[in-house]
């Protein structure tokens, strides 16, 4: 339930920033703001800039102008977007321009603010000089480096150098690695940040051995952990190929960062490495602590080539009887993926003492049973279901974990073969209650249309409700819709009214013409007629809208009880504000709507439904209704909401003219548009009380 | 969990120096629960876990996190008070201690030794940056959705991921449920025929770049302003963002194809097996008259399979749902957990499924398995990137009103310099990725 409410106020914080006013709240003139984020004239963004002050409306013009400037910005805009660099609340929005002009222009005014600002305005100049990965730029860095900057400045010279990756930046990263003597972590992760980063475009580039140097450089106690094992990991991977040795001595090795470091090097190496490295880790495996023994089967059964698959199948069965728990597991876990090369040992393990262990290990191992292919399993399964007897299945019966297992596994793999030991199962007197679950959970999943009715039978001693409507649903997922409605029709049909009650969520679930029919007659009997018209006003099966539409409108008019005549034009209103129907049917729906609801609560619910129809005609429609007074303003709001969503292109020509001649049907179509809308809007002016409606009006106006 | 290398320096010698020193609550007790008594998980197997940012959404992963007995909260951090004490109430009651640690800034949270992964559900605006962060720390991490605001924050968090060699797990939790984990093995498994459109329920895309007006700062101690901005550039405080209102501001706010894409298109993109590349055409769609511009964005992958990004036309299933169509049929699903199918035929293939599509729980249970074991996690860094990044190419296609070719290896738009200065923002200092 806290999951749907979650939902829905998602939803509703999604639906309002739709329909979020695009002006601002500061006193910029609307059009102004539009010229801004719009226009192709650079020289007017330049103006935008270059009026002085940092008032709020201030920074906000300049943010606009800085942002069109990313777009169409030339070297013309540098020297206006180079002096808002020493500004805290502007830096940034010129850097939004300066990262993307390109030529030199943009790297003289960035390396020019570097030298001459401080703290964090330099520490944004230099980022901006790493994101255009200016090279030139680095003599610079070394100056000021020379000149001992803050640690701030420091980090971000770093990390720019990172970004930069050439040769000399390299060389620089390298000499800071070795020379840092700063025992700031701040600027030490920043320096081993820079390094990785480096090392990495080396690596896309090809360079293996610049970039193996580089991640070895951070193998040292000048960094924290964290960057240790990243650098150990990378660098045992970046020469291209394993070296056993040091993988064997990072996953024996005291250090859990090289022990973890090494761990993903395992999932991650050639699968030409494996025939090399997989026998050499399987075998050091036995004499491993529990926990990195368990971690390291996980990783090799994680791994998809066909060497290690052969390699470990001995060694995860072998494992799958560890004292530990936690190994056991990990063998079982990874069977599932490499089991494939030997059916059998699946078998094995499904009739082994294991289903009497820890369920989580059981649950692995029904898993690794259910992923092999081939039907070995499933004769195996039911071999086991035709042979149980009923002591067996009794309740005074030891533990029955390994038969639930059993079960279970029939359920996953959809053994349809079992179904009358199943049904034999389910309806064993004294059967342990799990056992007779799991039958039936199994026999919901390979139930078929010829054999619903044994299903049916074998459902007759349940008592739990939620249970059986459960089992129904999931049987009738998966039957053919129309038979499986009939069938149900029918059961429907000789029951009694407390079952009948039961059967309504399982026909709206299934849906289509038959299911439709039988709760749309229920609906007319007088003792189903209430849960029979709450569930036509949930149904959701979208080929049926027209069909339930039908429906509701028909309650609406011609049912006896009121109760019944509102429940069925609210639902119908539903139909048009959800399915997804032409939209001339949904606008005549809802003037159908309208003129058959006879409470003024329901005729304002046809008022929500056109802000979800973003089209001109949806809007026209509503302002349609703007002739009744009682319902004026709610047409107004709903036309003013589609226009402020509505998103017109512009024509090629000026539409507030005649159409000239030559106009293309799709220019000459805009024109119409912004002719309708902004027509639309000037009505609302004239007529609406609500000065809110008139300036949101207003404002669509003025977007064109 | 946590490692036992040594530091070069110290936790405090970093507060110090980097000037972030706060209180710090270190447990001196441990209760029987952390010691691993009374038969639950030994500590040696147990997830110390903080929490950066929990509102709504974060509050319910934090729930089924403390829910676990192989996970202990131990810290929150948020830049609100009256938060950080929320998310220490709800802890210390589950705990029946007084342990939960209450922190600012994050770095300080992330700097301990005993953390070793985090729960990220700040606003939007934060996500790539608290992530990088965390894992420049070395921490795993479970991030909520969207994981980035552009293209280029996409690619520096797979590769600051890649880099330090966390476990990080994208919030788009439908990668571990049921209804969709078939309705992607029914596409790929052929019963389909060759695929040929998928389709991701997104939402409008707009944003705004409009402020709201400036009201009066509080204290930093109960809200930091500066730190809720991050990265994003200067703008005053108004408390509706605080509380929630930064959806649909272009500078906290990626636009609805993201905020639902995310989740959808990174399912049409597993589904149709294209987790590591992403569509080369973007066109977006105009009505039929050709006056306006819709919601509806269609995408094209290098072979030719479509993939159609829209709001409105589903069959009802929920929200965030998915459709994948072939040759010879397709399969619908969503939120509800209910499947769709275009023939009775295909109706064998389907099953019933009880868990709603925004329940975090076996995706949480994932992640937590693959911090313990090292593996790479459904929804990890590298295809959650390139779900994001499909998304980003879709709302840059929208904001220019035209089709787009983009290269996905280059990671460039092929011949169009506009769409190209679209693909990142610059980030406030002294934020870097």
């Amino acid at each position: 339930m806290k999951l749907k409410i979650y939902s829905f106020l998602f939803i509703a914080a999604i639906l309002c920033f739709a329909q979020m006013p695009l002006s601002s709240a500061l006193a910029i003139d609307a059009e102004y703001q539009q010229t801004l984020m719009r226009t192709t004239d650079e020289s007017v963004l330049i103006d935008a800039l270059a009026k002085e002050g940092e008032s709020d409306d201030d920074v906000f013009a300049k943010s606009l102008a800085c942002k069109r400037l990313a777009i169409i910005g030339t070297d013309a805009a540098v020297p206006a977007l180079a002096a808002m660099l020493p500004s805290e609340k502007l830096n940034v929005y010129a850097r939004y321009a300066l990262e993307e002009i390109p030529g030199e222009a943009p790297n003289a005014a960035l390396q020019k603010a570097a030298k001459e600002l401080t703290g964090l305005t330099a520490v944004g100049a230099i980022d901006s000089i790493g994101v255009r990965r200016d090279a030139s730029a680095l003599p610079l860095f070394r100056e000021l480096l020379g000149a001992a900057p803050g640690n701030d400045v420091r980090k971000a010279i770093y990390l720019a150098a990172g970004n930069i990756a050439n040769d000399e930046s390299a060389a620089l990263l390298l000499e800071a690695v070795a020379g840092e003597a700063s025992d700031d972590l701040v600027v030490r992760m920043g320096l081993g940040d820079a390094v990785l980063a480096c090392a990495d475009r080396f690596e896309k580039a090809g360079n293996s051995e610049k970039s193996a140097e580089l991640f070895e450089s951070l193998v040292c106690d000048k960094f924290p952990v964290c960057v240790q094992k990243a650098g150990s990991y990378r660098a045992l991977l970046a020469r291209g190929g394993v070296s056993v040795d040091k993988i064997l001595e990072k996953l024996q090795g005291e250090k859990y960062c090289c022990f973890s470091a090494a761990l993903k090097t395992l999932r991650e190496f050639s699968d030409e490495d494996a025939a090399t490295v997989v026998p050499a880790v399987i075998a050091i495996v036995p004499n491993l602590p529990v926990d990195r023994k368990a971690l390291v089967l996980r990783a090799l059964g994680d791994r998809k080539d066909d060497a290690t698959r052969q390699a470990m199948l001995p060694l995860l069965i072998e494992n799958l009887n560890n004292e530990s728990v936690e190994v056991q597991l990990a063998a079982a876990k990874a069977l599932a993926n490499v089991g494939k090369y030997d059916v059998e040992a699946a078998i094995k393990g499904a009739r082994a003492e294991k289903f009497q262990a820890d369920q989580a290990v059981v649950d692995a191992l029904v898993a690794a049973a259910v992923a092999m292919p081939g039907d070995a399993v499933d004769n195996a399964m039911l071999e086991i279901v035709n042979g149980v007897t009923a002591e067996e299945l009794s309740q005074d019966a030891a533990d029955s974990t390994g038969f639930a297992a059993v079960l279970k596994i029939i359920e996953e793999r959809r053994t349809s073969a079992a179904a009358p030991a199943l049904v034999k199962i389910a309806n064993t007197p004294n059967v342990k209650p799990e056992l007779r679950n799991g039958a039936l959970d199994a026999l919901s999943e390979i139930v078929s249309f010829d054999n619903l009715s044994l299903f049916v039978d074998a459902l007759e001693n349940e008592s739990d409700d939620a249970r059986i409507d459960w089992l129904l649903r999931a049987a009738c997922t998966r039957l053919p819709r129309e038979e499986c409605a009939a069938e149900i029709v029918k059961i429907f049909e000789a029951s009694d009214l407390a079952k009948k009650m039961k059967l309504f969520g399982l026909l709206k679930q299934i849906g289509g013409p038959t299911a439709l029919a039988c709760v749309e007659k229920a609906c007319w009997n007088g003792e189903t007629s209430d849960p029979a018209s709450a569930t036509l006003g949930q149904w959701n099966s979208p080929d049926d809208a027209k069909a339930v539409a039908e429906a509701c409108l028909k309650l609406a008019k011609e049912s006896k009880e009121n109760k019944y005549r509102v429940r069925g034009i609210r639902s119908y209103i539903r139909i048009p504000r959800q399915f997804n129907l032409p939209t001339a049917e949904r606008l005549a729906m809802c003037q159908t709507a309208f003129e058959t609801a006879v409470r003024p609560e329901d005729k304002s619910l046809v008022f929500d439904i056109f802000p979800r129809i973003v089209e001109v005609s949806s809007a026209q429609a509503a302002m349609s209704y703007a002739g009744q007074a009682e319902y004026a303003e709610k047409a107004f709001e709903a036309t003013v909401i589609v226009a402020e969503k509505l998103n017109l292109g512009k024509p090629d020509f000026d539409w507030k003219g005649a159409n000239p001649e030559g106009a293309s049907a799709e220019n000459i179509a805009k024109a119409d548009a912004i002719r309708t809308i902004t027509g639309l809007m000037k009505e609302v002016l004239g007529k609406t009380t609500n000065d809110d409606l008139k300036g949101r009006a207003q404002k669509v106006i003025d977007r064109y | 969990m946590s490692d036992s290398g040594k530091r070069p320096v110290s936790r405090r010698g970093f507060l110090k120096l980097s000037g972030l020193a706060t209180a710090v609550a270190v447990p001196m007790f441990l209760p029987g629960r952390i010691l691993g008594l009374n038969g639950t998980t030994a500590p040696s197997a147990r997830i110390n876990l903080g929490a950066i940012g929990i509102q709504s959404r974060g509050f319910e992963d934090l729930r089924v996190f403390v829910g676990r007995e192989d996970v202990q909260f131990r810290a929150i951090c948020d830049i609100q008070k009256k938060q950080r004490e929320k998310i220490k109430k709800f802890a210390d009651e589950q705990y029946g201690n007084t342990d939960c640690a209450m922190y600012k800034d994050m770095e300080d949270l992330l700097v301990r030794d005993d953390i070793d992964a985090v729960l990220i559900a700040t606003g939007d605006r934060w996500h790539t940056m608290a992530s990088i962060t965390a894992a420049r720390f070395g921490k795993d991490v479970y991030c909520e959705k969207p994981l980035s605001l552009t293209i280029e924050e996409s690619r520096a968090l797979a590769n600051a991921v890649n880099r330090y060699g966390i476990v990080y797990q994208a919030g788009t939790q439908r990668r571990n449920i049921g209804n969709f984990m078939l309705a992607a093995k029914i596409a790929q498994s052929g019963k389909l025929g060759k695929l040929t459109e998928v389709h991701a329920n997104t939402l409008w895309p707009a944003t705004t770049q409009n402020w709201l007006p400036a009201e009066t700062q509080p204290g930093i101690e109960e809200c930091d302003w500066d730190r809720w901005l991050g990265a994003c550039p200067w703008r005053p405080y108004n408390p509706a963002y605080v509380a929630g209102a930064w959806r649909g501001h272009y500078d906290f706010h990626g636009g609805g194809i993201l905020e639902w894409g995310s989740h959808t298109v990174d399912l049409c993109q597993w589904a149709a097996q294209k987790d590591d590349t992403a569509p080369v055409r973007y066109e977006p769609q105009f009505s039929e008259d050709g006056s306006s511009i819709t919601g509806v964005i269609h995408a094209y992958y290098a072979d030719g399979l479509k993939l159609v990004m829209r709001e409105s036309g589903w069959l009802g299933l929920g929200t965030c749902s998915a459709r994948y169509v072939g040759e010879e049929g397709w399969v619908e699903t969503g939120d509800s957990g209910r499947m769709a199918v275009s023939s009775d035929a295909l109706r064998g293939e389907l099953k019933y499924f009880g868990m709603p599509g925004t329940s975090p729980v076996t995706h949480i249970a994932e992640f937590v398995d693959c911090v313990k074991t090292r593996r790479n996690p459904a929804a990890n860094a590298n295809v959650a990137a390139q779900s994001h990044i499909a998304s980003h190419c879709a709302y840059i296609a929208w904001q220019l009103g035209r089709p787009v070719e983009f290269d996905p290896v280059a990671e460039e738009f092929k011949n169009d310099a506009d769409a190209n200065r679209m693909r990142k923002r610059p980030l406030r200092a002294p934020y870097t990725l």
